[in-house]
C-alpha cells in the first residue's frame, strides 16, 4: 500500500437543517486515484469541497502530511498543495489568461507591490507550452476562448503548482471527447508523479477506467468502497441507488420508428462563423439526435432552430402551417419547446417556486380574459409536477433547493404543461445522476409514442445511440454523416464521424 | 423565518411611526385636516410609485418622473389651455409618450433605462422652466377638484388596478420573470422587449395621472412642477422594501406602504416643530436604517 497523504475522519457538514455529509471517512494515497460516486445530492461534492477549503466541516478532523489540516479558503488549500477543478467556469471574464492563471498569487510575482505583467505573461506562456497549449495567448482576454479552452487553462494552472492532491469534480462532463482524453492523460501523468487524485463523475465508464478505488455515497452517508475488479458500472449503480436496476436504461427497442409526416424542416441554415448549410427534416414521433464536439456549432444550431439566434441565411419552417420560426415567441406559440444546456442560467427562474417555473410558458392557456386565477396556476403546476414525479415538498418550494435532476424535471414539466409538440433538447441529462437520467429517458420514450418529435443534441455518444431514431453528426459547423438506429451502431463509429 | 421577519419590517415601521406621532403631537397628527393633508400629499407620489413598480420589477429604473411630469403639464397646457378634460387626457397621453420614449432609447438604443430617464428628466425640467419664465400658467378651474374625495377616488382606482395587473395578469407576471432571469424569459417564448415597453407605458400613464393631480393641487403650472418626484418615488419604494434588482421579490405593497411611511415621517417631524433643514437629515438616517434591515440580499449570498 502506498503512503497515506490525507486522511479525513468522521466528516460532517450541515447546511441549516440539511445534512449534506454525515460521518464519512476517507483516505487519499500517493499515486492513487480515488473515485467518489453517488447520485446528485449524495454529498460527494460537499465532501471534496471541504478538503479543497471551500467551506469548513461542521465536525471532523483532517490530517494532511502528518499534521492537522484546516484550510481557511481555497487559496489556503492551494498553497498547501491541494488543487480543485470543478465543472463550473473557474476563470473570470475581463481579465487576461495570464492574470487568471495567477489570480490570488500575484504576491509571489511582485516587487514592492508592483506586479510585473511581463513576468506574469512569460511564466504563463511557459506553463501553457508545457501543457501543449501553444495556441493560447496569455495576453488575450480569457473570454475570447471557448469553455473548453478555459477549462484547460485552469487545469494547466492547477498542474503548474505540482499539487500533492488533485480533485477533479465533474470537470469532464462539460468537455468534448478531445478535452476528456486530455484530462485522462493528465490523470495518468499525475498518478505516475505520485499525486493523490480524487475524481467525481457521473460517467461510470470513466470511473471504471481511471480509478484504483471507488468510494460510494448515498444521501450524505458512506455506503461502500470498491476496489480492483469490483469496480464496474453495474456494481456502482446498484450501490448508488441502493437497489437493483430493473429493465433497460435507454430505450428498449432497436428499431428506427417514426411516422412519415415531416413536422419541421430546416433548410440551408447558416450562422456566419458558426455553422453553415445545415438542412434536415424532423418527423412526427421521431427522436433525432445530433452529435459532435462541443464547438462544432450544434448548440448554436439548436438555438437558431428555436429562433433565439437570428440565422445569416436559410429557414426553419413548421411544415403543417408553413410558419417560419423567426423568434422564440413564434416558436412557443406554435408548440415548440426548447431545453437549454445551461440549466441554471438559461432555463430556470432560480429565486422562484416550482409552480412559477412550471407555469411560465402557459399563462395564455390558463388565463381567463385578462386575468389569471392563482388557483388555476396551482392546479396546472401541481398536475404536471406530480405527473413527472418531481421530488419536492410541495409546488411552493423554491427551485434552487432542488437537485439538478429534479430541476430538469421541472423544466420538462414546463413544456409539457404548455402542450408542446416539438421538443428541442440541448444535452437533456447534463450533470444529472443516473436515477433521474433513466426517468428522463423513459419520459422521452413516452413523448415519442404520443407522437411528439424530439430534436436532441448530446455530447454523450451512448445517449445518442441509446435514444435516437436517427443520428446526424456535425463537424466544424457542417453536417458530416447520418446514422440510422441499430443494434450494431458503436461509439467509435460515431466518434470517427465527428473528429 | 428571518426572511419572513424582514418582510414585516416596512409594515411594522409604518404602524410604529403612526402610533409614535399619534401620541407625541398633542393630537395634532390625528386631526382630520392633518390626515386629509397627508393623503393629498401622498397621493401624487403613490400613484407614480405604482407605475414605477412595474419598471422596477423587470430590473430597470424610471428616472424621468419629475421632468416627464412637468413636460406633460406644460405641453398639455400649451395645447388645451383652460379646457380641463382635454388637459387631463393630454397629460396622460404625453406621460405615456414619455414612457415609450425611455423604452425606445433603452431597447432600440440599448442604453440603460435610468440614463434615458435622466435625460428626459433634465430636458423636461428645462422645457418647463423656460416656458414658465414667459407664460403665466394658471389653472384656476382645476382647483374645484381639489378635495379629499377626488384624491381618494383616484388613489383607489390606481392602486386597485395596479395591484390586479401586477399580480394577476401576464403583464405583471412577465415583468417579474424578466427581472429574475431575462435570458430564461426569452427562451420561454416571452417577448421581453414588448413587455418591458408595456411597463414603461404603464409608468408613463401614472406619471400623467400624477401630473393631473399636481395641477389640481396647486391650480397652476410652474417651472418646479413635479420637482423631485423621481427621488421621492424611489425613496418611498425603497422604504416599502422593494427589491432594487426587480424579479419575483418585487411587491406592489411596497409602493403603498413606502409612500405612507415617507409622508407620515415628513408630516410628523414637521409637527414636532423640527427645523425643515433637519427633517431631511432625519429622513436620511431613517432611510438608511430601514433599508439596512429590510433589503433583499439574496443576490449577495450568491457571490459569497
Amino acid at each position: 500500500m502506498e503512503e497515506i497523504i490525507l486522511k479525513a475522519e468522521n466528516m460532517f457538514k450541515e447546511f441549516g437543517a440539511t445534512k449534506a455529509v454525515s460521518d464519512v471517512t476517507l483516505e487519499l494515497r500517493k499515486g492513487c486515484v480515488l473515485g467518489l460516486v453517488g447520485e446528485n445530492g449524495s454529498g460527494k461534492s460537499t465532501l471534496s469541497s471541504m478538503i479543497a477549503g471551500v467551506y469548513p466541516p461542521t465536525k471532523g478532523v483532517m490530517t494532511y502530511k502528518g499534521e492537522e489540516y484546516r484550510p481557511k479558503s481555497v487559496l489556503d488549500a492551494r498553497k498547501a498543495g491541494i488543487q480543485y477543478l470543478t465543472q463550473e467556469q473557474g476563470t473570470i471574464d475581463g481579465m487576461t489568461v495570464a492574470e487568471n492563471m495567477f489570480l490570488g498569487e500575484e504576491d509571489q510575482m511582485s516587487k514592492m507591490g508592483n506586479v510585473s505583467i511581463k513576468k506574469l505573461n512569460l511564466l504563463a506562456r511557459k506553463i501553457l507550452d508545457e501543457n501543449g497549449m501553444n495556441y493560447v495567448n496569455p495576453k488575450a482576454m480569457v473570454e475570447t476562448y471557448s469553455f473548453e479552452d478555459r477549462k484547460m487553462i485552469e487545469t494547466a494552472r492547477a498542474l503548474s503548482h505540482q499539487p500533492a492532491i488533485l480533485i477533479i469534480d465533474e470537470t469532464t462532463t462539460a468537455l468534448s471527447q478531445k478535452g476528456r482524453e486530455r484530462i485522462y492523460e493528465i490523470i495518468f501523468e499525475q498518478k505516475k508523479a505520485g499525486t493523490a487524485i480524487v475524481i467525481i463523475s457521473h460517467d461510470l465508464d470513466e470511473v471504471q477506467k481511471l480509478c484504483d478505488e471507488v468510494l460510494i455515497m448515498r444521501d450524505g452517508v458512506y455506503v461502500d468502497t470498491l476496489k480492483g475488479d469490483e469496480i464496474n458500472a453495474h456494481n456502482m449503480r446498484e450501490k448508488m441507488i441502493g437497489r437493483t436496476m430493473e429493465g433497460s436504461y435507454y430505450r428498449g427497442d432497436f428499431e428506427c420508428t417514426y411516422e412519415d409526416e415531416v413536422v419541421l424542416e430546416v433548410k440551408d441554415l447558416s450562422v456566419w462563423g458558426i455553422f453553415s448549410d445545415v438542412s434536415f427534416e424532423l418527423h412526427k414521433g421521431e427522436i433525432l439526435g445530433i452529435g459532435g464536439l462541443s464547438e462544432c456549432g450544434m448548440h448554436e444550431l439548436l438555438k437558431t432552430v428555436f429562433g433565439a439566434i437570428r440565422p445569416t441565411s436559410g429557414s426553419v419552417t413548421l411544415v403543417q402551417n408553413q410558419v417560419a420560426l423567426k423568434n422564440t415567441t413564434v416558436s412557443v406559440k406554435n408548440k415548440v419547446a426548447y431545453i437549454p444546456k445551461d440549466r441554471d442560467k438559461e432555463s430556470l427562474f432560480q429565486p422562484t417556486s416550482i409552480k412559477d417555473n412550471i407555469v411560465a410558458s402557459s399563462y395564455d392557456k390558463i388565463k381567463k380574459g385578462f386575468f389569471i386565477k392563482p388557483s388555476d396556476e396551482k392546479k396546472l403546476a401541481d398536475e404536471q409536477a406530480k405527473k413527472i414525479e418531481v421530488k419536492m415538498q410541495n409546488i411552493e418550494q423554491l427551485i434552487r433547493d432542488l437537485s439538478g435532476g429534479n430541476k430538469q424535471k421541472v423544466v420538462i414539466a414546463k413544456w409539457i404543461a404548455n402542450e408542446s409538440q416539438i421538443f428541442i433538447m440541448d444535452c437533456p441529462t447534463r450533470g444529472i445522476d443516473i436515477g433521474v437520467k433513466a426517468k428522463i429517458y423513459k419520459l422521452m420514450d413516452t413523448l415519442k409514442h404520443e407522437g411528439i418529435s424530439i430534436l436532441m443534441v448530446s455530447e454523450e455518444m451512448m445517449e445518442l445511440i441509446g435514444m435516437a431514431d436517427r443520428i446526424i453528426t456535425m463537424k466544424d459547423g457542417r453536417l458530416s454523416k447520418e446514422f440510422t438506429r441499430s443494434k450494431d451502431l458503436s461509439e467509435s463509429t460515431i466518434i470517427s464521424a465527428i473528429v | 423565518m428571518r426572511e419572513q421577519m424582514k418582510k414585516m419590517v416596512p409594515v411594522a415601521g409604518l404602524v410604529i411611526m403612526f402610533l409614535l406621532f399619534a401620541f407625541t403631537t398633542d393630537g395634532k397628527f390625528l386631526t382630520r385636516v392633518n390626515l386629509q393633508n397627508l393623503i393629498i400629499q401622498s397621493a401624487i407620489t403613490m400613484v407614480a410609485a405604482v407605475g414605477t413598480a412595474f419598471v422596477m420589477a423587470h430590473n430597470n429604473l424610471d428616472f424621468s418622473l419629475g421632468g416627464a411630469c412637468a413636460l406633460s403639464c406644460v405641453l398639455s397646457y400649451l395645447i388645451a389651455g383652460q379646457n380641463l378634460p382635454l388637459f387631463f387626457i393630454l397629460c396622460m397621453v404625453f406621460g405615456i409618450v414619455c414612457g415609450l420614449f425611455s423604452a425606445l432609447l433603452h431597447i432600440k438604443g440599448q442604453i440603460p433605462a435610468f440614463m434615458a430617464g435622466m435625460c428626459l428628466m433634465f430636458a423636461g425640467r428645462g422645457v418647463a422652466q423656460s416656458v414658465a419664465a414667459n407664460t403665466n400658467m394658471l389653472m384656476v378651474g382645476a382647483a374645484s377638484l381639489n378635495n379629499i374625495w377626488f384624491f381618494l377616488l383616484v388613489l383607489l382606482v390606481v392602486v386597485v388596478l395596479g395591484f390586479l395587473i401586477f399580480n394577476y395578469t401576464k403583464v405583471g407576471k412577465y415583468q417579474k420573470l424578466i427581472g429574475t432571469n431575462p435570458k430564461a424569459t426569452e427562451l420561454s417564448g416571452i417577448n421581453v422587449n414588448a413587455y418591458k415597453t408595456i411597463a414603461f407605458a404603464i409608468s408613463g400613464a401614472t406619471i400623467g395621472i400624477a401630473a393631473c393631480l399636481t395641477v389640481i393641487r396647486s391650480a397652476s403650472i410652474i417651472g418646479n412642477t413635479g420637482l423631485n418626484l423621481e427621488t421621492n418615488v424611489l425613496l418611498a419604494l425603497s422604504l416599502g422594501g422593494i427589491s432594487i434588482t426587480g424579479g419575483s421579490a418585487t411587491k406592489m405593497r411596497s409602493a403603498i406602504i413606502g409612500t405612507l411611511i415617507f409622508f407620515i415621517l415628513n408630516n410628523g417631524l414637521t409637527l414636532w416643530g423640527l427645523n425643515p433643514d433637519y427633517v431631511d437629515i432625519v429622513k436620511a438616517v431613517f432611510f438608511l436604517l430601514t433599508v439596512t434591515i429590510s433589503i433583499d440580499r439574496s443576490q449577495y449570498d450568491m457571490i459569497a
